[in-house]
């Protein structure tokens, strides 16, 4: 049986960066339209910072971006998509988040 | 006229990864503001020849470049650039590796000028530091994320990979996408 993993983040304000060490991962937590939503926040070209600008996912080390609801990539010719976490918001300020499996 | 300057700094992240960041020619269109242009003319294995268009610290003055890069004994990299002029830039970038996450980089500068350029002469050690200064700065936040994203088990094209860390080997041309700006 698999092992799901969760971990329950508080924060003030989105978009909120943090390490997660159960997750092994750097996690993006942003809102959009009403709705929470998790990644990876690694850009998976080279790793660089991806963050939230105009409702897109962007990396400026080489100008990398992603849809934040369907996370693909929407401007490289490259089918990659980066890594979601399901995430179930537990009051204003507070979600779990889990791996997934 | 010839010039020598030296430019020694330290770095918490492994050969591997400076030598990516030196390799990655894409970033300098992304990343640096003392670069505006960036085409690559030839890569491979060795040596990459890239134009590119360079601001001149101090002065509102772009200039075209040719900079080709070579690879040589034990990765070390040698940087000539020719610009207008006749002004030609001879760096030697040396690595030493301390440790797995330490790196000692050595710049060794040689900058020829033409004789016009001789009242110039005391602006040039200001120049190549301040040159040498804001790219170290630009380039500093993504060699210590890429260390730790490596460290965390980062994989290129995929991200963070769970099931198998395989570190970072370093190996040239850096790929880049078919719709590269570079290309």
């Amino acid at each position: 049986m698999n092992e799901i993993r969760e971990e329950e983040i508080s924060f003030e304000k989105l978009p909120h960066r943090y390490i997660s060490k159960i997750m092994n991962d750097e996690i993006l937590l942003y809102s959009l339209d009403g709705n929470i939503y998790a990644v990876s926040g690694f850009c998976p070209h080279f790793g660089g910072p991806l963050e939230l600008k105009n409702g897109v996912l962007n990396c400026y080390w080489h100008d990398w971006s992603f849809d934040a609801v369907e996370f693909s990539c929407k401007n490289r010719g490259i089918k990659i998509k980066l890594k979601k976490y399901p995430v179930e918001k537990l009051s204003e300020n507070r979600v779990l988040i889990s791996n997934g499996i | 006229m010839v010039f020598n300057f030296e430019i020694s700094r330290e770095i918490n992240v492994s050969k591997n990864v400076c030598l990516w960041n030196t390799w990655d020619h894409e970033h300098l269109f992304y990343v640096h503001k003392q670069f505006n242009y960036a085409k690559i003319m030839y890569e491979d294995s060795n040596v990459a020849f890239v134009k590119t268009k360079i601001k001149v610290p101090f002065m509102p003055i772009y200039l075209n470049a040719l900079h080709t890069m070579t690879r040589l004994k034990n990765d070390n990299v040698l940087v000539i650039d020719t610009m207008p002029f006749g002004i030609i830039s001879k760096l030697e970038m040396i690595y030493n590796e301390k440790n797995s996450s330490t790196t000692l980089l050595h710049n060794i500068y040689q900058l020829e000028l033409p004789v016009i350029f001789y009242p110039l002469k005391f602006l040039l050690p200001k120049l190549i530091k301040r040159w040498n200064d804001q790219n170290w700065e630009e380039d500093l936040p993504l060699k210590i994320r890429r260390q730790m994203a490596i460290d965390m088990g980062f994989r290129d094209y995929f991200g963070i990979d769970d099931k198998k860390n395989i570190g970072y080997k370093f190996k040239l041309p850096i790929p880049r996408p078919k719709d590269s700006i570079l290309n």
